[in-house]
């Protein structure tokens, strides 16, 4: 395969992650302009375990995750209350925090002769897991989509499962679904551990395949576009968030002649489509008219 | 069954329920009327723990529900429809339903329920797959009694199932509230318009500025008062 | 024993780990740019026969730019190798040198472009 396409290939797998944590926060009606900051810290996680002790790539993956879902849980303990653009903005805060903070981090070993590990914002080189085991870009696709399609399967029965629906009814509503009984607070929490998780994965995949990070990969520009996937792509299955990264990454890089302009036609097609489709082109209705008959 | 001890709920320093005492029997409707910002939601809402009372104690059948949680009170038998936010709008009728009986574990008695209410809402069985919110208001307010009582509750709370509805609607939904309570579910409910609600009642209370100011039967006040009284209450009257 | 072992494979790595410096150049061709590579190795000396792609994205907005990677020319000056990248836009660049040879590795450098060149910044 084409170098160039396993490339995008490989960025829209990695987006994907991230546009599904977003997305997962959205279902439960809690806009996050935060998600990069898991994303940030399951890459640097992820890397400092490969990198500087020498983990194995899986297990640096789930160290990153873990570190992604603690945080997740610990910022969604104190935020879970606040809704709408409180939440919003409590969020974003925690990211640009991080942010700064990753830009001050010095954190460094030497590693066969080298000095490696976070250094500020000259940012963190040298994560080479993926080119010291002689993983070529196409087997590394492979690792990155075959973890993409396990979370959406895993996705996709929690979607039909009572977790599922009841996520979505606090999402359509927190306080009536409180007061039927679906104890709102503790799933909104369940979501924003799984969703800060899934980012991290995504960021421990990404230093891996980008081989360095540095702080200013992670700005608000990051967190805005992952939500605006699922906005786009629609809230009504996870295949929307997917479909949000294809048609911005995918569609547009095809037509490289409109590339340069594509900050301009991203945000006015974000703009036209929330006026006609205002929970996105997959939305619950459409979703439902797909799988009819299908139990 | 339901018993209401003096209690006092306030949102910051105004107290909306200054020290309300009420009760609802067994296998009875019990009505609460009054007029606006009397205090009625405010009631239902601390009962059902979205509220916490400041002071005084809910007891449902002999169990304290002060300090519980909402999904724990569902859990003890006690359902509500809510005033005026009814439905999840985007979520379809049988989702709607299905998220009522969040807090039961057996799929197959969940099912057999499900399939009773599209019996006794016909209507909603037709609209199963449609989204919740295209309902019209008569429909999604028989919607919010159906998925309350997914919950299998044995007292089941009503906020203003009549408001905004037609004449037509609002005696379908007395109807059914009649229903219920013969099926052997006890009713508390929450009226502004007292001329139906005295009809299905056994017991009702009028509750003006927080505090409750009449208990009886029907028949022991004048309608003309008590619906005098419960659209503009009695000091202003 | 060991110690010597150390020492002699660390050397072998510092060896193969490469350093690159590189300064593009804009062309008549709007967002198309001359890149040289210096290539050296940890020694300084110039490495020669190096086999890479020269790729690109932006720190400011990871994976959502892709620009496709060029191959690199070697050139008669020891150590130096030629490539023309074509950017999306101006701003800031991380360039990215993908080795197939003397081994497979990635050196990322970060470069500032305008309408006259770029420059490895900070
Ligand atoms: N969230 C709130 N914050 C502050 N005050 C409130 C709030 N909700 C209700 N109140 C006040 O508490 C009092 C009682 O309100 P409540 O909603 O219980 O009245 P109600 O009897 O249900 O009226 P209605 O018939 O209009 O539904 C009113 O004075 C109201 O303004
Ligand atoms: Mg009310």
């Amino acid at each position: 395969m084409d170098e160039f396409l396993i490339g995008v290939l490989s960025n829209i797998g990695l987006m994907s992650l991230l546009a599904l944590s977003a997305w997962l926060l959205l279902v439960v009606g809690e806009i996050s302009f935060g998600q990069q900051a898991f994303f940030a810290l399951g890459a640097y996680a992820a890397g400092i375990a490969t990198a500087l002790y020498g983990w194995p790539l899986p297990l640096g993956l789930f160290a990153g995750v873990v570190v992604g879902a603690l945080a997740g849980f610990a910022v969604a303990i104190p935020t879970m209350r606040l809704t709408g653009l409180a939440f919003a903005i409590a969020t974003l805060a925690f990211a640009e925090l991080m942010r700064l903070l990753l830009q001050l981090w010095v954190f460094q070993r030497e590693v066969d002769g080298e000095r490696l590990g976070p250094n500020a914002v000259e940012g963190f080189r040298g994560v080479r897991w993926v080119y010291d085991h002689d993983l070529s870009a196409l087997g590394y696709l492979g690792v990155i989509w075959g973890i993409v399609v396990v979370v959406l399967a895993a996705l996709f029965l929690c979607e039909r499962s009572r977790i599922g629906l009841a996520c979505r009814a606090v999402g359509a509503d927190a306080e009536l679904a409180e007061a039927q009984g679906l104890p709102a607070a503790r799933l909104k929490i369940l979501v924003a551990t799984v969703a800060g998780g899934l980012a991290a994965l995504g960021g421990g995949l990404y230093v891996h395949l980008a081989t360095y990070v540095e702080p200013q990969h992670f700005s608000i520009m990051l967190g805005v576009h992952a939500l605006a996937y699922g906005l786009i792509g629609g809230l009504g299955t996870a295949l929307g968030p997917i479909l949000g990264v294809v048609l911005d990454i995918g569609l547009l890089e095809a037509l490289q002649e409109i590339a340069r302009y594509r900050m301009i036609v991203f945000g006015g097609a974000v703009a036209v489509l929330l006026i006609l489709r205002p929970r996105g082109l997959l939305d619950e209705a459409l979703v439902r008219r797909l799988t009819r008959g299908k139990p | 069954m339901l018993r209401v001890g003096d209690v006092v709920t306030a949102y910051g320093q105004l107290e909306a329920l200054k020290g309300v005492s009420v009760a609802a029997e067994s296998g009875k409707i019990t009505c609460l009327l009054g007029p606006n910002g009397a205090g009625k939601t405010t009631l239902m809402m601390t009962v059902t723990g979205l509220l916490k009372p400041k002071r005084g104690s809910i007891a449902f059948e002999g169990q304290e529900l002060v300090g519980l949680s909402p999904s724990e009170i569902v859990a003890r038998g006690v359902a509500l429809v809510p005033e005026n936010r009814l439905v999840f709008p985007d979520m379809s009728v049988r989702e709607n339903l299905e998220a009522g009986a969040y807090l039961r574990r057996k799929p197959a008695e969940i099912a057999a329920d499900l399939d009773r209410m599209f019996e006794r809402f016909p209507r909603l069985k037709e609209r199963a797959g449609q989204s919740a919110g295209t309902l019209s208001g008569g429909e999604q307010q028989m919607l919010a009694v159906a998925r309350a009582l997914m919950s299998r509750p044995r007292l089941l709370l009503m906020d203003e199932p009549s408001l905004g509805l037609a004449p037509l609607i609002v005696e379908e939904i007395f109807r059914i509230v009649a229903e219920l309570n013969r099926d052997g579910t006890s009713i508390f409910l929450v009226e502004q318009n007292a001329h139906m609600a005295l009809k299905v009642a056994h017991h009702f209370y009028l509750i003006e500025q927080g505090r409750v100011t009449f208990s009886g039967s029907p028949g022991q006040l004048a309608e003309d008062e008590v619906i005098q009284r419960a659209y503009l209450g009695s000091k202003r009257g | 024993m060991i110690w010597l072992w150390l020492m002699l494979s660390s050397a072998a790595l510092g060896q193969t780990r490469l350093d690159a410096a590189i300064e593009c150049a804009a062309t008549a061709r709007l967002m198309v740019y001359d890149c040289a590579i210096a290539l050296a190795d940890r020694q300084g000396r110039p490495v020669d026969g190096a086999k890479f792609k020269l790729g690109a994205d932006m720190p400011s907005m990871p994976m959502a730019h892709n620009v496709r990677p060029v191959e690199a020319d070697s050139t008669d000056a020891p150590g130096r190798y030629r490539a023309r990248l074509e950017l999306e836009m101006e701003g800031e660049w991380a360039l990215r040198l993908e080795f197939s040879a003397p081994r497979r590795d990635v050196v990322v450098k970060r470069l500032i472009f305008d309408d006259k060149g770029g420059r490895e910044g900070r």
